[in-house]
């Protein structure tokens, strides 16, 4: 681990949405909501979906956290908001794949930004903060306040 | 003159490489490095001496018993505790509060009774008494903390009370360093009859400890803070309070007499220490109290307040950069946050250059909830860090700035 591995682990991109992350704040109405605890390290995070027929129509998240995680939620939810559950699960699949270093740029993942996680795999520690969204996303999946 | 070099030149891997880098290890607060002598020591027991303690009529075993027992008294010693019978062996910390957290719930506390403990605790001085007390009905109290990280003095006075049953303290906080005035709130305890607990868990390593001095009636360290192995620890008790409380766990070794009749415990503090216990961590224990014992204790600590104050001069000239924790009285650990740079993402920085660092909440979860911080950055160093350790640091940390800012 060098230089190198830290500009691959923190590529611009990630840097730009941890300062400036989008769908950040709470929503005023939502159906779908859940909490992410890392014990380790102390990032906590909310997630707020509004979920009609099938389609997640608004999200958005708060959190106290660091970079990695922050980037990770911003870029989940602007690449899955006006899809369905089945695109979420989908590319949650690759998405574990990529920080296994299992997935190449050629494989084409449905969003670029997502492929900026690569350089975690020098970073096995910091897994499960690029993940904490992720999971905290499927909870709230799953949470079905009033759908 | 504290040589530090020739400190350095003992502890193996101060000399190893991290990330291709010569290692900095800066995480003494949560575990500490090893001497040789220590190292050699656990591996001739493998190599020579193991047997069960207790036990065997054989040479072997006996020589092992005999090892094992010698070292009680060295500790006593080391702590200036008056008699070996008041060290109970444990697995450290954790398990020795648990020891008297499950006394106090067995025997002492009632309902309405009250356990005092501070903001700045540890979980580990923590959770066993909230467990403690939902069992018995007992309140648990807590001396809040102060804006610098001490502790509020005055909230002590007025929270301490007939009812306290307990005071359980720690002596230097794993999270801000700083340094409790114990033996006062020992004596304003002792006053009205309170008990008191002392966690030493990061006393122990910074500094002497005279038990009778303090008068404490408990206090507690783990021997991986101390330059020794991992999973063994001590518990020091009065001896009128060993006497008083239940054994915490039982069988083999901790008995007198088995009868389905009835069993019969050992006496203090045989009866605290059920089933075959850490018989090598023991002895490496008893080496890094020889270890300790040589050196010149007060010059370390000199030379650790010298780190401290190059690394608080150092850090405090970085824009952006706050210190949670600036008490007067400090033991050398240092916690910080950037505004805009979470604590995780310095730790991978810096581990990046070879300088290990802890971050997060240090299991002190209300203590950061009390500083509105999900998460610190936090160095902590030991009488075998130098100057170039510190200096390392804060010019990694001026380099991360650029890094994540540019
Ligand atoms: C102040 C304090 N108390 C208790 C503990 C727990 O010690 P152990 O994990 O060795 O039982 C620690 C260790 O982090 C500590 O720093």
């Amino acid at each position: 681990m060098n230089e190198t591995d830290l500009q691959d682990l923190y590529q611009s991109v990630l840097v730009q949405h941890s300062k400036s992350p989008l769908h950040y704040g709470k929503l005023d109405s939502h159906t779908h909501y859940s909490e992410g605890y890392n014990a380790l390290c102390g990032d906590a995070i909310s997630i707020y979906l509004s979920v009609k027929q099938g389609k997640i129509e608004k999200v958005s998240f708060e959190s106290a956290s660091c970079a990695i995680c922050k980037a990770s939620a911003s870029i989940l939810l602007e690449a899955i908001k006006e899809t369905n559950e089945e695109t979420f699960f989908s590319m949650q699949d690759e998405f574990s794949k990529i920080l296994d270093g299992e997935v190449s740029d050629q494989m084409g993942a449905s969003s670029q930004e997502i492929l900026a996680f690569q350089g975690i795999k020098q970073f096995p520690s910091r897994k499960n903060c690029a993940l904490l969204p992720w999971e905290t996303l499927h909870k709230a999946l799953n949470s079905n306040i009033k759908d | 003159m504290f040589n530090v070099q020739s400190i350095r030149d003992e502890f193996p891997i101060l000399s190893t490489l991290m990330n291709d880098k010569p290692l900095i290890y800066l995480d003494n607060a949560a575990t500490s490095q090893k001497p040789l002598s220590v190292i050699q020591a656990v591996e001739d027991f493998y190599k020579t001496s193991n047997s069960n303690i207790h036990r065997g009529v054989f040479r072997l075993s006996e020589q092992a018993t005999l090892q094992y027992e010698a070292t009680r008294g060295l500790f006593a010693e080391f702590i200036s505790a008056e008699k070996e019978t008041e060290i109970v062996f444990v697995k450290g910390v954790t398990e020795a509060i648990n020891l008297v957290s499950y006394g106090f719930a067995q025997s002492i506390l009632k309902e309405g009774d009250e356990v005092l403990i501070s903001e700045m605790e540890h979980h580990a001085n923590i959770v066993p008494w909230q467990i403690a007390c939902e069992q018995t009905g007992a309140v648990l109290k807590v001396i809040p903390v102060l804006d610098d990280g001490s502790l509020d003095l005055l909230a002590f006075e007025s929270l301490l009370s007939e009812k306290t049953k307990l005071l359980s303290i720690v002596h230097i906080s794993n999270s801000l360093g700083t340094i409790n005035p114990i033996k006062s709130m020992i004596d304003k305890a002792h006053s009205i009859g309170v008990p008191v607990l002392v966690d030493g868990a990061q006393s122990a390593p910074h500094m002497e400890v005279d038990v009778r001095d303090l008068d404490c009636d408990f206090y507690v360290f783990s021997g991986h803070k101390l330059f020794a192995p991992t999973g063994v620890g001590v518990l020091y008790g009065k001896e009128k309070w060993l006497e008083k409380l239940p054994p915490y766990q039982s069988g083999g070794d901790m008995i007198e007499k088995v009868d389905f009749g009835g069993t019969t415990f050992k006496g203090i503090p045989g009866k605290f220490e059920a089933g075959t216990p850490n018989i090598s961590g023991v002895i490496g224990l008893s080496k890094a109290i020889q270890y300790l014992q040589k050196l010149d204790r007060k010059e370390a600590m000199a030379h650790e307040d010298a780190l401290l104050k190059q690394a608080t001069e150092g850090l405090n000239e970085i824009d952006g950069l706050r210190l949670i924790g600036t008490a007067e009285a400090k033991a050398s650990i240092v916690s910080f946050v950037f505004d805009a740079i979470h604590a995780h993402d310095v730790g991978t920085f810096l581990d990046a250059g070879g300088i290990a660092i802890r971050t997060g909440h240090h299991c002190t979860m209300p203590l950061l909830k009390r500083f509105n911080v999900p998460a610190t950055a936090r160095a902590s160093f030991a009488f075998y860090n130098n100057l170039n350790d510190v200096d390392c640091l804060v010019e990694s940390l001026k380099k991360m700035k650029s890094f994540f800012y540019e």
